[in-house]
């Protein structure tokens, strides 16, 4: 391979490199962002969740003094 | 166009014509790559432009070998650790997207026990999709 050829090569291997480099970069904000999103989210359900469950055992609570008082 | 070839030292000389087109057409290459045209005018007369491995541009372009090696590790350098670091953050993803899934289930689920609405999951539902199939970003 003479010198010319070796520098094209070199030359399209740097630009795939990029290419990739970019790629990835772009990849990595991407991840993160959606991690903070799904962090939040998480978050979210969580609070969101263990409200309802309370607010379900006051109904379920209610209820069964309801049904043994009926006893 | 007139061409006149001096010796660097003596006193003879040689000139010869070469045809309009032809001298435009060696100058627009000559700019294309950088040479100067008695540079051009040198390597069209003697030759050996490429084959010549003494000439000072046999140098010239081991060092740009070496140039562009260089910039392709630290670019190697570069991509190797940002795809590792990329590739555990998705993973961490794929773990949330699964708390997730699982909290929207149990959502829904009391959301219907206490006659609530539905909520409109998605949005979220998406990217919980995206993650839970992610394997490698090959």
């Amino acid at each position: 391979m003479s010198d010319l050829e070796e520098i094209a090569e070199l030359l399209k291997l740097k630009d795939i490199l990029e290419k990739e480099v970019a790629l990835m970069e772009r990849k990595y904000r991407e991840a993160m962002r959606d991690q903070e999103v799904l962090k939040e989210v998480l978050e979210k359900l969580k609070l969101e969740n263990q409200r309802l469950r309370r607010a379900g055992d006051g109904i379920f609570r209610k209820s069964e003094g309801i049904s043994s008082q009926r006893r | 166009m007139k061409i006149v070839v001096r010796p660097e030292s003596g006193w003879r000389k040689v000139t010869f014509n070469i045809p309009d087109e032809v001298f435009e057409r060696i100058s627009e290459l000559g700019e294309r790559y950088g040479f100067r045209m008695d540079r051009v005018l040198r390597i069209i007369l003697l030759g050996g432009f490429i084959e010549d491995e003494e000439s000072g541009d046999f140098e010239e372009l081991e060092k740009e070998i070496d140039s562009l090696e260089r910039e392709l590790y630290e670019l190697e350098g570069k991509w190797s650790p940002l795809k590792f670091k990329t590739y555990y953050i998705a993973m961490d993803n794929q773990n949330l997207a699964i708390q997730i899934s699982g909290l929207i289930a149990e959502n829904k689920r009391l959301r219907k026990m206490l006659g609530k609405e539905d909520k409109d999951y998605s949005e979220i539902e998406r990217l919980i999709h995206y993650y839970m199939g992610f394997e490698s970003y090959e």
